[in-house]
């Protein structure tokens, strides 16, 4: 166990200012956008926008919660894509550095190196940075709510109640990372493990095997595969991340009507959250969970291959 | 005492070439063991069947464990440098001792930072700023560091400077000598690192050509130094190899050659870079004379 | 980095040089030897090959070892160097210089001895 951690803290250690950077970036944009005079940002509440209200008049709870969302969202958003953009990388990182034979002659086994970056980079650094970016939107709303309404504004929040939304809203989104992950773990492995075997030709020969399967495959089966596949994925990662079951069909009077409906967020979102943890008890969670596991035995394979 | 290393047979195959065939010796404890062969001979192949990076037929016992089943359990007992220029660059010599001590058992930080002040690399400095000799260097006072039993060293002084081959010998000698532990290294400079020996394992096209305590080399082989007029007598003999010393010619033989022979010559010592051109062949000889 | 010459055994050559610097006066008697790991690491050899080096120099009666101590120059040697070099030269040396000196013609005033 120690040195699955130590393996952890070497993703760390060698990565640490890229995600420093991820994790700050929105942060500090964010900052800077709420220094602006900003006496015309609108906000639309619900998706009828039938309810527009200048961003500083909204009750303060309300727009701490905005502004958590907003920078948690932008930070998860952005380390989602630092993710996917290194990917392939990440794969053959070792190779192309040649250090790999050196933490081949170390005594960790192929499954625990392999596994300690896999978990780092697709699980615990996204998850960091959405922590950190919920962290840093608190800066933010101190920042913008202080200097347009005053520091006393930004205290006599309803603490109380605000507490637990933020909280269920992180442990939410950490859950929906998790899950998310889940069902696309055969996209996401298969495409390092061919990074790892084909090298560059890693991501045009799985673009290319997905549009075959979806434009040729699915027309010459009597029943479509790849596509209904693909979908089922996606639709699973989304409504694990975004809880869309939950907020379909809500409608706002006011901003006082949404910021009186905050109190039950928590208990939404967790609603959810069994909903979409429900979702999990099918043959399909279990097949991609398999596959993505083979996925993982091709890294295993390809790392125990000496050159 | 058991050996550390017991090898039987090994034979390991890579489509249709052989790279080991039939190789087969053991190794005790305390012993510096040099693993030379020119490029291709099978030393790299030898030493990764050693660690278990890959499979070799026949039997195979490292400090009494199978390398390839419990590779992680013979790493922790085996330390092993399979090249110069392989620690990563981002890393600082600090953090590569706090990688060390989470990642092998037997590894001392302690001991790493006191190794690492005897020589020219500092603990911030990162490897990627670092001259090839000072990457050997810290290479070296990693390894160096770890409690291990058996050192297997891929020729660690290819590409260095005489300054940091001398330094890297000295430390050799300063950590690693002290009769209880082995080391195995491989190298093509036979005659730099012969005084080092105590054993020799000399592979030729996969095959075992010598293996032999270097002690043991002047009651096997003999060299003789002769003038001119005897050089046809020495021919006739069938020597091993001709060649030239200083101040004449010589012959080396397997065994002792006649005693008519031997009374025409001077014995001498038979040096390893002698037996080494002797008995193993440049593959580039090979083929221009179209053997 | 030394040299040793392709004449005789690696450990008789750092037993000569042993003998040499003791001759010198560099290694002196009743003083201990410097220790195996030492004189490894100086001369770049295996320690097995000082061993067999220290039991030559040993064999010829320079050394001693003193229970619990280690490996001295027995007090002496220099003598019995000098004199074992001396009963050398006299006997393998000197007659094949002085017949060459008797060839050449060369008398003992040439030689110019008191000088």
């Amino acid at each position: 166990m120690d040195r699955f951690f130590t393996l952890m803290k070497r993703e760390w250690m060698q990565h640490r200012i890229g995600w420093l950077v991820v994790m700050a970036v929105p942060t500090v944009l964010m900052l800077v956008l709420s220094l602006f005079d900003v006496r015309g940002l609108k906000v639309k509440i619900d998706g009828d926008a039938t309810v527009v209200s200048e961003l500083y008049q909204l009750p303060v709870a309300l727009q701490t919660v905005g502004w958590t969302f907003a920078t948690g969202l932008l930070t998860f958003v952005l380390a989602c894509l630092a993710v996917l953009a290194q990917l392939p990388g990440l794969a053959r990182r070792d190779v192309q550095d040649r250090s790999i034979e050196f933490w081949r002659s170390l005594p960790t086994s192929h499954v625990q190196s392999v596994g300690a970056t896999v978990l780092m980079h697709l699980l615990v650094l996204p998850g960091l940075a959405l922590m950190a970016g919920v962290l840093g939107a608190q800066l933010v709303a101190l920042v913008a709510i202080s200097s347009h309404l005053g520091l006393g504004a930004w205290l006599t929040q309803p603490w109380w109640m605000l507490l637990p939304v933020v909280l269920v809203m992180t442990a939410r989104m950490l859950l929906g990372l998790l899950l998310a992950v889940a069902w696309l773990s055969p996209l996401l492995l298969l495409t390092m493990a061919a990074s790892a075997w084909l090298k560059r030709w890693a991501v045009p020969v799985v673009v290319a095997t997905l549009v075959v399967g979806v434009e040729w495959l699915d027309r010459q089966l009597p029943l479509a595969v790849v596509k209904p596949v693909l979908d089922r994925m996606a639709t699973e990662a989304l409504n694990a991340l975004l809880a869309t079951h939950s907020f379909k069909g809500m409608h706002f009077d006011s901003p006082e009507g949404v910021t009186a409906a905050l109190p039950d967020l928590p208990a939404l979102l967790l609603r959810d959250a069994a909903q979409v943890l429900g979702n999990t008890a099918s043959p399909a969670f279990v097949v991609a969970l398999l596959v993505g596991a083979a996925g993982f035995g091709l890294l295993v394979l390809h790392r125990m291959r000496a050159e | 005492m058991d050996p550390l290393i017991q090898a039987q047979g090994l034979r390991v195959r890579y489509g249709r070439k052989t790279a080991l065939d039939d190789v087969s010796f053991s190794v005790p404890k305390g012993r510096v063991v040099g693993l030379l062969g020119h490029n291709g001979a099978g030393k790299t192949t030898l030493m990764k069947a050693l660690v278990g990076l890959i499979e070799a037929e026949g039997r195979l016992n490292v400090l009494g464990l199978n390398p390839r089943r419990q590779r992680v359990q013979l790493l922790e007992s085996l330390a092993y440098i399979p090249d110069v220029a392989i620690l990563p660059g981002w890393a600082t010599a600090a953090q590569l001792i706090e990688l060390m001590s989470g990642l092998h058992p037997k590894f001392s930080a302690e001991r790493a930072r006191t190794l690492l002040r005897r020589t020219s690399v500092a603990v911030g400095d990162k490897v990627k700023n670092l001259s090839k000799g000072m990457v050997v260097q810290l290479h070296l006072a990693l390894v160096a560091a770890i409690d291990a039993k058996l050192l297997v060293l891929d020729e660690p002084t290819l590409g260095l400077d005489v300054l940091s081959r001398k330094a890297f010998y000295e430390m050799l000698i300063d950590e690693w000598c002290d009769g209880e532990r082995s080391v195995l290294i491989s190298t093509h400079q036979v005659e730099e690192v012969e005084a080092l020996l105590s054993d020799v394992l000399m592979l030729n096209e996969g095959k075992l050509v010598l293996a032999i305590p270097l002690a043991d080399i002047e009651q096997r082989f003999t060299a003789l130094g002769h003038d001119a007029a005897a050089a046809d007598a020495m021919a006739a003999a069938h020597p091993l190899l001709r060649y030239r010393v200083q101040g004449g010619s010589a012959a080396l033989f397997d065994g002792t050659p006649p005693p008519e022979v031997a009374a025409l010559g001077q014995r001498l010592r038979p040096s390893l870079v002698d037996l080494f051109v002797a008995l193993t062949r440049q593959p580039e000889i090979n083929r221009t004379q179209g053997l | 980095m030394q040299t040793w010459d392709h004449q005789l055994p690696i450990y008789q050559q750092l037993a000569d040089r042993l003998a040499a610097r003791l001759l010198d006066g560099e290694l002196t008697e009743g003083e201990p030897m410097p220790s195996v790991r030492a004189l490894a690491s100086r001369y770049l050899l295996n320690p097995l090959t000082v061993s067999r080096a220290l039991q030559a120099l040993d064999e010829d009666g320079l050394l001693e070892t003193r229970r619990g101590l280690g490996i001295y120059v027995r007090p002496g040697a220099r003598d019995r160097l000098r004199q074992a070099a001396r009963e050398r030269f006299l006997h393998n040396e000197w007659p094949a210089l002085r017949d060459r000196l008797r060839r050449l013609g060369v008398t003992a005033n040439d030689l110019k001895w008191e000088q």
